[in-house]
């Protein structure tokens, strides 16, 4: 049996860097930093003024600081997840898919390995294939296309 | 569609649930999770469905039982690390987490991350406990509907506006951006005593409490499938009175490290996650989030939120089993 399977490794690399490319534009198109900058400044100011309110004595105005910056800290909660599920629903979809659909090894070992088993599954190889792909490619292409960059930068 | 371990249901069901839960926690701020949670064990029977896949497989139904409740518990954290995994880095690359208070924290966290999950417990004691969970989450998002709670929140915004305006007349405002480019700097590390600098302000605490009260955070968050930030936040707030810019980064942080620890346990204890039902979910979640704040305008929250409520309410007692002990079947 050969060590690599350069089929499925082809197939798998190719998902992943099509999948790769899609989120990144999407997520460029669909990004939450300027509500989450506006949300910090928010919170910053909260943080501020409570400091200002606890250091006249004023307790009840430091907690109504605090509350009102823990409600805004919840948006900001809500704002990282929209991107992250944005960043990573299409991704855990089409791992749902590779297992589903092609759960194969892609490298071979050839004896077991502690935690990895017999090899390297279709699952693992689209991971570190788009980590990969991500790293050396979009990051250093991200100034030079505006599809991956939010649409106001 | 027959998706992995047994479940069979239309995928477009599992994203229109999606989209409730992206659309509700987009808008209302809270109870993802249960929701998330109600739409497995309730909505798809994705625990019946994959005890009965194993059972047909040959596994025994006590060790199907264990890995179809760990693999629900592994869906839940899924869905909770998807925030951390995102923003850590940046919030690495910004300077806004208090690393020092992270280590002190993550120290203990770690260690109740791994015994969470070795706590015995099982499928009908977990429902029960998250029952009580999505209850009482039920009554605070009803309280927040109130009256009472509303004309507080206006109180304590109008209080807060007057002091703002004062202090504003009364001080020059600091620069928050200049602050920020410092980033922390550790000013005194040992057992007892952690002293250190954020934004230009020092913060002491106590590293081995700090480390003590994120062990007991992560057992009781790991045992039931939580990311735990709901606890790290009152906890790093009140107990250690630390500011919310420095609560934010460093809670998320720790939260990335108590759901990376639990899912690995569950993993290693058997749990099979089925991630086309994970992913599908999370598409629905993506669309949801969006289409929540877009169509907020229309309607009051205030009845999304009670409408919300009365649905955690009857599903949290459905999961205590009170219905059951009544005798009415539902």
């Amino acid at each position: 049996m050969n060590i690599i399977n350069f089929e499925a490794a082809l197939i798998v690399s190719l998902a992943a860097i099509t999948v790769t490319t899609l989120v990144v534009m999407i997520s460029a198109r669909l990004s939450q930093k300027k509500q989450k900058d506006e949300i910090m400044g928010d919170v910053k100011k909260y943080s501020d003024l409570s400091k200002d309110a606890t250091d006249i004595g004023a307790k009840g105005i430091y907690a109504a600081y605090q509350k009102q910056g823990n409600e805004r800290l919840m948006d900001y909660f809500v704002a990282i997840y929209k991107e992250a599920v944005v960043e990573l629903a299409l991704h855990v979809l089409t791992l749902g898919i590779l297992q589903k659909y092609y759960s194969v090894l892609v490298i071979h070992f050839p004896f077991e390995i502690w935690l990895f088993g017999e090899g390297v599954g279709s699952i693992t190889w689209y991971i570190v294939t788009g980590f990969a792909f991500f790293f050396l490619v979009i990051k250093r292409l991200k100034p030079k296309v505006k599809y991956f960059r939010p649409y106001w930068v | 569609m027959e998706f992995t371990f047994g479940l069979e249901t239309s995928p477009f069901g599992i994203l229109f649930w999606g989209i409730i839960v992206g659309y509700v926690f987009s808008t209302v701020g809270a109870a993802g999770a249960v929701l998330t949670f109600i739409g497995q064990a309730v909505i798809f029977k994705f625990d019946k469905a994959m005890i009965k896949h194993l059972i047909d497989q040959g596994v025994g139904q006590a060790e199907a039982k264990a890995t179809a409740k760990n693999t629900m518990k592994v869906h839940n954290l899924m869905a909770v690390i998807l925030s951390p995994i995102i923003a850590v880095p940046r919030y690495f690359k910004e300077k806004r987490v208090a690393i020092p208070l992270a280590i002190s924290v993550a120290a203990g966290v770690v260690f109740g991350a791994i015994i969470g999950p070795m706590i015995p417990m099982t499928l009908k004691d977990y429902k029960f406990w998250f029952g009580i969970i999505t209850f009482i989450i039920g009554i605070r998002l009803f309280y927040e509907t109130t009256d009472y709670a509303r004309n507080k929140k206006k109180k304590l915004k109008a209080v807060s506006k007057k002091f703002e305006e004062k202090v504003q007349e009364l001080k020059k405002s600091g620069n928050w951006d200049e602050l920020a480019k410092d980033g922390f700097k550790v000013d005194q590390f040992n057992i007892s005593g952690l002293k250190f600098t954020f934004w230009g302000e020092q913060f002491s605490i106590n590293p081995l409490l700090a480390a003590l009260g994120g062990f007991v955070i992560a057992i009781i968050a790991s045992m039931f499938g939580l990311g735990g930030g709901f606890m790290l936040v009152p906890y790093l707030s009140s107990i250690f009175v630390l500011p919310m810019f420095v609560v934010s980064g460093t809670s998320i942080t720790i939260v990335l490290v108590n759901s990376t620890v639990a899912i690995i346990s569950y993993l290693l204890k058997g749990a099979q996650p089925d991630l086309m039902f994970m992913g599908i979910m999370l598409v629905g979640i993506a669309v949801g989030s969006f289409i929540g704040p877009a169509t907020q305008k229309y309607y009051k929250e205030k009845y999304l939120r009670l409408f919300l409520a009365a649905i955690l309410f009857f599903y949290g007692l459905r999961f205590m089993g009170v219905w059951a002990a009544l005798g009415i079947p539902i």
